[in-house]
């Protein structure tokens, strides 16, 4: 059992390999982007505090999406609205991932598959188009509004929204492409 | 004469098919902006209930999301910090509340306080009382956790400070280690180190008290905290609302009519207030509050510089933008004297910092200039501008992205001086498209100086980073580039001892430059001697 060492590196070494994947997890969930990294930080503190009931050789990621997944039905129970985007929609996503989590693929399988979709993530932003990338950067670089966005290319929030909708598809669709590519 | 009916036919459910998709996808797209309209959960829920290729499609979406955030701007370094103070203070959560127990009863002591993490079992001393000890300890506790006080030593006692900086008083020697409970600075400025690594700069006029090492309440003036490394969790209570680090470098300024002014410089803080709850500022944020207000925006705060130079008055004052965005806290950081080799250029770029050009020295010129530090993030701003008051006659300087042509209003107004500046220390990002980077694999984007002679204290208005009208596409402006937004500096011409104690234009001769008067040919730089360098 990893025990709490006095500089506590393991544990920190844990919350660099999987702070990236967590965050996509509790994305997943439909949770609030400006709460996702409250959310993955109380679920870091709370294996902290209960390190003690880790079975050492086991499935850390998947330990922490446990608790991530206790969190997120904490939000949902309390009905918040602040973190959570739409309660209806979020218990829907939660129940799939806890019959995803009755077969979870093991560690290295699942830190495999985040590395390779990070890497034709990249590989694809390449491609896209000037206007495109510039409304990625606006939206996900500056952390602007859709309603910003809209004032900037002269059109309204809700074409912005459907803009990112296609951007995110195109880039779904290469995604599966090169993850299909790599896989042979 | 009746409409004809409407057919039912094929055609008609496929269209109702296709709406009902775009419907279904609007609304998915939505809610993954995190901007969803009234009944868009219905819709996605429905369709969830009936098709799980929709519960995988929203999923996927959410994935790329997130993905994408982590890729193109997230600080992954800042998370991982922040949960490792987290940790720390859980761990020193079961000594603190062994040192309040010892605080209470005694190191000796072998009551049995049933609250806290390491009761230890033992005979109880005072049997008769069991119950409202109890309670009172428990009440304690709780109400000390609840505070956050992690040091023992602050019920009742002082709090031991050292000296380590003093300018314009007498009230402090540098080197004097005092025991204060409160904290008068009638005139000048001190730096005090806590034993905790905390350090704060203080202006006068101050009146503060501390509460226990960690927690300070600031009645008035401005208090700079740098929480180094062991100082996360410092609180700053005002009479607006708490301002909580969580491990940064931040100032709050309490002024005598209620308001509070908090900046962050790095890292990020927690504001809590009765009005928002709790608010997160991060690094090149700025709000102002009152009790009865909530947080606004704070568009410019003075940043005390590391080479301050000689004079003590800026020459820039009120600098501010017309961006109306609620969301938006960005500041302008404004460093008296703080033009130099390698400082910080944007207030939201943590890492870039103006330098030399390759090969070349540092504009001499330049040296001790007040800087306005600016920020990326509103310049797609096509009717951005922003505007500042210039208290005596000076040479204004803009460092302008080299990369393209210079904008109409800057073209009109200033004068290319031939010379040029590097913004360096870039992560590669859509700003620095094209650039390539040097044997050390740094980026930098080249600035051209422009500059502008003031004869009499004024205003100036810039405006937007943007292409000059004759080189947009023509089918489409938005698909031009854009620049990096640029940099301002502003240096006296009058001798300083012409202007001590101006900090604002006066009234009688402020006046904003008209567009038709023809900027000033670039004279011949006067030779100034090189200020000493940090």
């Amino acid at each position: 059992m990893p025990k709490k060492s006095p500089d506590n590196r393991w544990f920190i070494e844990q919350v660099e390999q999987q702070q990236s994947a967590l965050r996509g997890f509790i994305r997943m969930l439909g949770i609030r982007p400006e709460s996702v990294d409250d959310l993955a930080q109380e679920t870091f503190v709370i294996a902290y505090k209960k390190l003690d009931m880790f079975e050492q050789g086991t499935n850390f990621g998947a330990w922490l999406r446990t608790i991530a997944r206790n969190l997120v039905r904490n939000e949902i129970r309390r009905q918040s609205r602040r973190r959570v985007l739409a309660n209806e929609v979020a218990e829907f996503l939660l129940d799939r991932a806890d019959e995803k989590a009755s077969h979870p693929a093991s560690e290295v399988e699942q830190a495999e598959q985040h590395r390779q979709q990070v890497a034709a993530l990249r590989a694809c932003l390449r491609k896209l188009p000037e206007r495109s990338r510039r409304i990625v950067q606006q939206r996900y670089f500056e952390d602007l509004s859709l309603g910003v966005i809209a004032g900037y290319e002269n059109t309204n929030a809700n074409n912005i929204s459907q803009i990112l909708f296609r951007l995110r598809s195109a880039l779904l669709g290469c995604m599966k492409e090169r993850l299909g590519e790599a896989s042979g | 004469m009746p409409r004809p009916s409407k057919p039912a036919d094929v055609a008609s459910s496929v269209d109702e098919n296709t709406v009902d998709l775009r419907a279904l996808e609007a609304a998915i797209g939505r809610i993954v902006d995190g901007e969803p309209l009234p009944g868009d959960a219905a819709i996605v829920v429905e369709s969830l209930a009936r098709s799980p290729e929709v519960v995988e499609q929203l999923e996927q979406h959410l994935l790329v999301d997130a993905l994408l955030r982590d890729e193109v701007g997230y600080d992954a370094a800042a998370f991982v910090d922040a949960v490792r103070v987290m940790i720390e203070a859980e761990n020193s959560r079961p000594a603190f509340v062994t040192r309040v127990r010892e605080a209470i009863f005694g190191k000796e002591a072998d009551f049995v306080c049933p609250i806290g993490p390491a009761a230890a079992t033992g005979r109880r001393r005072w049997p008769g009382l069991s119950l409202p000890i109890t309670l009172a300890c428990t009440l304690l506790v709780m109400s000390l956790l609840a505070n956050g006080i992690w040091n023992a030593a602050a019920i009742g006692e002082p709090v031991m400070v050292e000296v380590a900086a003093v300018d314009g008083t007498t009230a402090f020697a540098v080197g004097d280690r005092l025991d204060l409970r409160t904290l008068v600075l009638p005139d000048g400025e001190v730096d005090l180190m806590l034993g905790s690594g905390v350090r704060l700069e203080c202006q006068a006029p101050l009146m503060a008290r501390f509460e226990h090492p960690m927690r300070l309440h600031l009645s008035r003036g401005r208090i700079d905290i740098d929480v180094g490394d062991d100082g996360a969790g410092f609180t700053v209570v005002t009479s607006a609302g708490e301002v909580v680090d969580l491990g940064t470098r931040f100032s709050v300024n309490a002024s005598p009519d209620g308001e509070v002014r908090v900046a962050v410089f790095s890292g990020q803080v927690e504001l809590r207030s009765q009005q928002v709850g709790a608010v997160s500022l991060v690094d090149g944020e700025a709000v102002r509050l009152t009790k009865s207000q909530a947080p606004r925006r704070l568009q410019s705060v003075e940043i005390r510089s590391r080479n301050p130079g000689d004079r003590k008055a800026v020459v820039i004052s009120e600098i501010s933008d017309n961006v109306e965005v609620s969301k938006l806290r960005r500041f302008y950081g404004l460093v008296a004297c703080g033009m130099r080799d390698g400082v910080r250029a944007f207030r939201d770029r943590r890492e870039v910092s103006w330098q030399a050009e390759p090969g070349d020295v540092f504009p001499d010129d330049l040296y001790g200039a007040d800087l306005v530090q600016t920020f990326q993030a509103e310049r797609f701003r096509q009717d951005f501008n922003l505007q500042f008051g210039v208290s005596q006659p000076s040479r204004v300087y803009v460092f302008y992205d080299a990369r393209y042509s210079p904008p109409d209003w800057l073209a009109r107004d200033f004068v290319n001086t031939g010379r040029r500046i590097v913004s360096t220390g870039w992560s590669p990002t859509p700003v620095t498209r094209g650039v390539q980077p040097d044997v050390w694999g740094t980026l930098a984007i080249p600035h051209d100086i422009w500059c502008r002679d003031l004869v009499q204290p004024t205003m100036v208005v810039l405006g937007p980073p943007v292409l000059p009208e004759r080189d947009r596409n023509s089918t489409s402006q938005f698909e031009s580039f854009v620049p990096s937004m640029y940099g301002i500096a502003v240096q006296p011409i009058a001798p300083p001892a012409t202007n001590i104690g101006f900090s604002r234009p006066r009234p009688s001769r402020a006046k904003t430059v008209p567009a038709t008067v023809a900027p000033t040919k670039a004279v011949p730089v006067a030779t100034r001697g090189r200020r000493g360098r940090p």
